[in-house]
């Protein structure tokens, strides 16, 4: 298997991977969705609220707040030693105090430590008017996507096979070389010197309109089974490269376990 | 006896709570909010 990275931003990655197949980028797919693990706020204790939002759905939305996670510190409250009471080791707690007039936003959480702050301070909670309180504690866990999507690091992870584009030359007259380039929904087809040409493989979606547009066997639109491109963002909670690596070793540990199993 | 503050005067006025036909002693008024107690409360944030 071979990887090379087209694009790795703090919460973006684009990668080609080749020499491989389906299942195995589908399984780091699904990986990376439901096992991937990640904090966010589980407990909402509420000590006063006039806001006009119920306990309820103010704990849901500020469930749905990324924060900043660090794997190598943090440990699943299940596994902990400390046996689910919640310590240091799998708790993260904030505080949050306002009074209104104002809007309280997801940067009105204060940590216990600056390192678990909120990805976004921007993300608004609730509106308070004159005179209304909102006073509340939370402790945040580690999750994974399977259990709620609270938990779920990264977000629209797809892969696409890499498109193999055949053209057949003798086959294409003016009038249909003119229809191709014209029907390609991504513009990816042009017309150069009486040939028609492809600007950009990596952008095909594989629709194969230009294939129905034109005589059979003139233009053969594939996906090869082999390579991939391979694209995935996160929420801000892990960086793209943390959230590889990080569902990359899920995956082998997966495997181990799968092995020891069938021995 | 129940504290309910009055939509009207916003006066915190004491009922039974088996009475029928609350009406505000200082005001008049029929509206009341039941007040939040005072203590904390765990949600789970789902």
């Amino acid at each position: 298997m071979k990887v090379e990275v087209v694009k790795l931003k703090e919460d973006y990655a684009k990668l080609k991977i080749y020499d491989t197949a389906p299942y195995f980028v589908n399984a780091l797919r699904r990986v990376m969705l439901a096992d991937l693990p990640k904090l966010a706020i589980e407990d909402v204790i509420v000590y006063d609220n006039t806001s006009p939002l119920f306990d309820e759905i103010i704990a849901h939305r500020l469930g749905m707040v990324p924060l900043k996670t660090d794997l190598g510190v943090l440990v699943p409250r299940d596994e902990c030693s400390c046996g689910g009471k919640g310590c240091a080791n799998c708790t993260v707690r904030y505080t949050l105090s306002k009074e209104g007039p104002g809007v309280v936003y997801s940067g009105d959480l204060q940590p216990e430590n600056e390192r678990w702050g909120v990805v976004d301070p921007k993300i608004p909670i609730v509106e308070l008017s004159e005179g209304q309180r909102l006073i509340l504690e939370v402790e945040a866990v580690l999750g994974r996507g399977r259990d709620h999507a609270k938990w779920q690091a990264v977000q629209a992870p797809g892969y696409k096979y890499y498109p193999v584009i055949e053209i057949d030359q003798s086959k294409l007259d003016e009038e249909s070389r003119k229809r191709c380039v014209e029907v390609c929904p991504k513009k990816i087809l042009v017309e150069k010197e009486g040939r028609l040409v492809v600007t950009d493989v990596e952008k095909c979606s594989l629709c194969k309109s230009c294939e129905e547009v034109c005589e059979p066997g003139a233009i053969t639109v594939k996906g090869d089974e082999t390579r991939f491109i391979f694209s995935f963002e996160t929420d801000g909670s892990l960086s793209a490269k943390e959230a590889l690596v990080e569902s990359t070793k899920i995956l082998e540990e997966k495997y181990k376990e799968m092995e020891k199993l069938l021995k | 006896m129940v504290g309910y503050k009055c939509g009207l005067c916003k006066k915190i006025v004491n009922f039974d709570v088996k009475n029928i036909g609350m009406q505000c002693p200082y005001c008049g008024s029929k509206v009341f909010y039941k007040e939040r107690p005072t203590v904390a409360k765990r949600v789970k944030a789902r």
